[in-house]
């Protein structure tokens, strides 16, 4: 299954973006192959809407699961309509989120 | 004739302005409270409202039997409010700028309008004058529909409006279409800040315009000399005073509790007048 993380930059640092809608990059996990695949979020210069862009984007790379810090109402009701998961994290880099997701310590992101 | 109280830095004193000026000009003049999102002119001009009239946007409703799933509506969309993950897209009503577009572009007939209640427009009959405010619903993100109904309801020859604070679009709807601006500005460093970028958006929209400094102090110059640099004319100085701040946290006219400033506000509206008719 393929899960996304939300990287600052280029992603190529490993670092996360707690910015769901605004983070550049995305990391698309597959948990079967243990790869990770870079893709540029194409929302990120959106005037308005964002995170649902973003939401649309995360739903058409096959993802069951999102991992970032904060997600907006809008974006999570969405990808909840989806049926994407939502895991919100304090963790600053991939590999500790990865722990976490791979513990089951993560925990789903509610409705502000 | 139009004339705009705005500011840019809010708090700076735009509605004890547009009140009191209103006040001093009487029947002849309709104030219109164009701050939508905390509309409170009628807390000085009381006074029963007369009439109230809902302002509504339409906005699209999918027809889900109908839609293709295309996204022809979804990629016209410029403010992302419909999204799509393969069947009938979502809609999100606050990004809505009701432009109709997505009716027009869709091939299927799938999509209809309704009505989104966006705020509503009150006439008041208040003592001195007519007051005509506008008041966002709450969760409505851009005011500037309601900002339009509400001017477009205000009759009369003569009218002021009492811009929203800021610089941004909220502002530029009120000030479309008047003949005169009078920015209300504090001696501070934040007030001449937010003073220049309305300066500059004003200079921009190609809008006559005149400075009032409130709470002015005579040790403090920012203001004069900015004025001075810029070449804006100051109409008026409204003095540092103890006495109008407690009047307005009783919510009364300064004209009214102080009647020793009629004179001041009077010659702020002659100035403003002449400056319209030149």
């Amino acid at each position: 299954m393929k899960v996304v993380f939300t990287m600052q930059g280029d992603g190529r640092d490993g670092l996360l973006d707690r910015r769901f809608g605004r983070a550049e990059t995305f990391l698309v996990y597959n948990s079967e192959t243990d790869e990770r695949r870079l893709v540029a979020n194409s929302a990120v210069g959106a005037a308005m809407g964002a995170g649902l862009k973003a939401a649309e984007a995360i739903v058409a790379l096959g993802a069951v699961a999102l991992v970032t810090g904060e997600c907006g109402v809008k974006a999570l009701h969405a990808l909840q309509r989806a049926g994407v998961k939502v895991y919100s994290t304090d963790s600053a880099t991939f590999a500790d989120a990865l722990d976490d997701l791979r513990q089951g310590s993560l925990r789903e992101a509610h409705p502000a | 004739m139009r004339i705009a109280i705005a500011s840019g830095k809010g708090g700076t004193g735009k509605t004890s302005v547009a009140v009191n000026l209103a006040a001093i000009a009487g029947r002849s003049v309709t104030l219109v409270d164009c701050d939508v999102e905390e509309p409170n002119a009628h807390i000085f001009l009381k006074g029963a409202a007369a009439t109230t009239e809902t302002v509504s946007m339409k906005v699209p409703v999918i027809d889900e039997e109908r839609c293709t799933g295309c996204r022809t509506c979804v990629e016209f969309c410029g403010f992302n409010a419909l999204i799509s993950f393969g069947g009938a897209p979502l809609f999100f009503p606050d990004l809505c700028h009701g432009c109709g577009g997505c009716r027009l572009v869709c091939h299927a007939g799938a999509i209809g309008e309704v009505p989104r209640a966006l705020g509503e427009v009150r006439r008041i009959d208040a003592a001195p004058c007519t007051l005509v405010e506008g008041r966002l619903e709450v969760g409505v993100s851009s005011p500037v529909s309601v900002i339009k109904a509400t001017k477009a309801a205000a009759k009369g020859d003569f009218v002021i409006y009492d811009a929203p604070p800021g610089t941004s679009c909220p502002l530029v709807a009120t000030l479309r279409d008047v003949d005169y601006v009078l920015l209300v500005t504090e001696p501070t460093p934040f007030g001449l800040s937010d003073l220049r970028l309305t300066v500059e958006v004003l200079r921009q929209m190609n809008v006559e315009f005149g400075v009032v400094i409130n709470r002015a102090v005579k040790s403090e110059s920012l203001i004069h000399d900015y004025c001075h640099h810029e070449a804006i004319e100051v109409l008026g100085e409204i003095p540092e005073d103890r006495r109008i701040a407690e009047a307005y946290a009783a919510g009364r006219l300064i004209v009214d509790a102080l009647p020793g400033y009629r004179l001041l506000f009077r010659s702020i509206l002659e100035a403003c007048l002449e400056r319209v008719t030149a």
